[in-house]
């Protein structure tokens, strides 16, 4: 059973399209890799799936529930909660230190009694490295702390599947690796994950499967070995001569 | 010559009638927060209707003098049949005028937050209320506060303006002290030592306050 599923999804932003007609589906336990060129429509895919971005049609099933449309609202936030993800910018709350950030969403959402949360937060940080730095602000974190803080974050909501936007590109070169190196573990721990990267390294090692997207479509879907070494597509082989070669 | 015995026989009236003043301006800031904050949201939401109403409400009361104000709730309500004392004539008029300033406050503060704060909060699952009670609006605190404390202060002097509808504040006292006694120099002196007095609460408050928000910046 997928645990998400993209049937025949399209999107526009006014007259402009980002997504058209795509089909795809992530099963429970797998890491998708979604590569290509900016502009490709890849962070507007994965915002799709938690409705940060509507899509105009087609259908996002998650677990089998359609999410978006005329969807009430309650269920639509309820769905979210199954969804996890991490921006390309951390997007922490500056206000509260590590270890409220990660517990907010527990506490505020699910309700969970505060030390409970509070017990599952600091095991949380320490799963990520950060067990030091539980009482830190955001702007006293380093960029790669902070990313790391955010995965806990989103973690902590006991999420089914994981979505990554970027999450390495905003950071210094000596930070990637040791968020690339939280990101490996989830997906070795079984968590099913949709990983929109320019980390080919990454996306070769780590996923089960790559996806390459171009001007809203996908372009090919493969095997990581089988897409680096012997792309069906032309197109994926412009791209990969491109990247790889740089 | 200033008389300075007669500031010295005065002072306890003037200081009673600081409390009046004191009241209205504090209750009226009670009030028009909070309706600043939900005029902020409404000029905020995505229904026309909504924002449009917020927007007609701040176009109006900023734009008429707050005297005029005063004398509309004062003297022209009671021909719709509704009658204010004095004191609630005073704190309505300068709760729904601050409110209107309150808002544009709240209002650049809340758009001064970057989306992906708020995004982050939707993310995890959280409904809109609860995103502006853990989110929003502590992050609004921060650079709304200079603002914030400008216009209460500005509230606050306001106030003497209800000493023409005979609410005996600092500034009704005042005038009736200097109209029997003539020594119109020294009571106006003791009201503006008073008056800012009052202000520089509000400054020392501002700075505090100042100073415990400032996780931000801590690197």
């Amino acid at each position: 059973m997928s645990i998400v599923s993209f049937r025949d999804v399209s999107k526009t932003f006014g007259s402009h399209p980002v997504l058209r007609n795509v089909s795809l589906d992530i099963e429970e336990g797998q890491v998708v890799a979604i590569i290509g060129p900016s502009g490709a429509g890849k962070s507007t895919l994965l915002r799709c799936v938690n409705q940060l971005e509507r899509h105009s049609t087609g259908e996002i099933l998650i677990d089998g529930t359609p999410i978006g449309g005329n969807q009430r609202k309650r269920d639509l936030i309820r769905l979210r909660q199954t969804v996890g993800m991490v921006f390309q910018s951390f997007n922490l709350w500056p206000h509260l230190s590590a270890l409220g950030n990660v517990m907010e969403g527990p506490v505020t959402v699910l309700k969970t009694p505060v030390a409970i949360a509070r017990q599952q937060a600091e095991a949380l940080l320490k799963q990520v490295g950060l067990a030091d730095h539980a009482a830190k602000y955001p702007g006293q974190l380093s960029g790669g702390q902070q990313q790391r803080v955010a995965i806990a974050r989103a973690l902590a909501m006991k999420p089914r599947v994981m979505l990554f936007d970027e999450a390495t590109s905003a950071l210094d070169p000596e930070m990637v690796q040791e968020v690339l190196r939280v990101m490996e573990s989830l997906a070795a721990d079984g968590m099913t994950m949709l990983v929109v990267t320019h980390e080919m390294g990454f996306a070769r090692k780590v996923a089960d499967r790559v996806v390459l997207m171009a001007n809203g479509q996908v372009v090919e879907e493969d095997a990581p070995e089988t897409f680096f070494t012997n792309p069906k597509e032309e197109r994926s082989r412009a791209f990969l001569s491109r990247v790889l070669s740089s | 010559m200033i008389d300075w015995n007669f500031m010295v026989t005065y002072s306890p009236r003037l200081l009673k009638a600081c409390e009046v003043t004191f009241g209205i301006s504090v209750t009226s800031l009670a009030f028009s927060t909070v309706a600043g904050l939900g005029i902020a949201l409404l000029r905020l939401s995505s229904r026309r209707i909504l924002s449009s109403a917020a927007w007609i409400y701040v176009w109006i009361v900023r734009g008429t003098p707050l005297l005029l104000q005063l004398f509309a709730i004062y003297y022209a309500m009671p021909m719709t049949g509704l009658r204010l004392d004095p004191w609630t004539a005073g704190i309505l008029t300068l709760s729904l005028n601050s409110s209107a300033y309150f808002s544009e406050i709240f209002r650049s503060a809340i758009q001064s937050i970057p989306t992906g704060q708020t995004e982050a909060a939707i993310a995890i699952g959280m409904g809109p209320l609860q995103t502006l009670r853990r989110i929003v609006i502590p992050l609004s605190l921060r650079p709304a506060l200079p603002p914030y404390v400008g216009q209460a202060i500005t509230l606050l002097k306001n106030s003497s303006l209800v000493s023409i509808i005979a609410v005996p504040d600092l500034m009704q006292t005042a005038q009736s002290i200097y109209s029997t006694t003539f020594k119109v120099v020294e009571v106006m002196l003791m009201t503006g030592i008073l008056y800012l007095i009052m202000t520089s609460l509000l400054q020392i408050a501002q700075t505090s306050l100042e100073r415990r928000l400032s996780y931000y910046t801590v690197k």
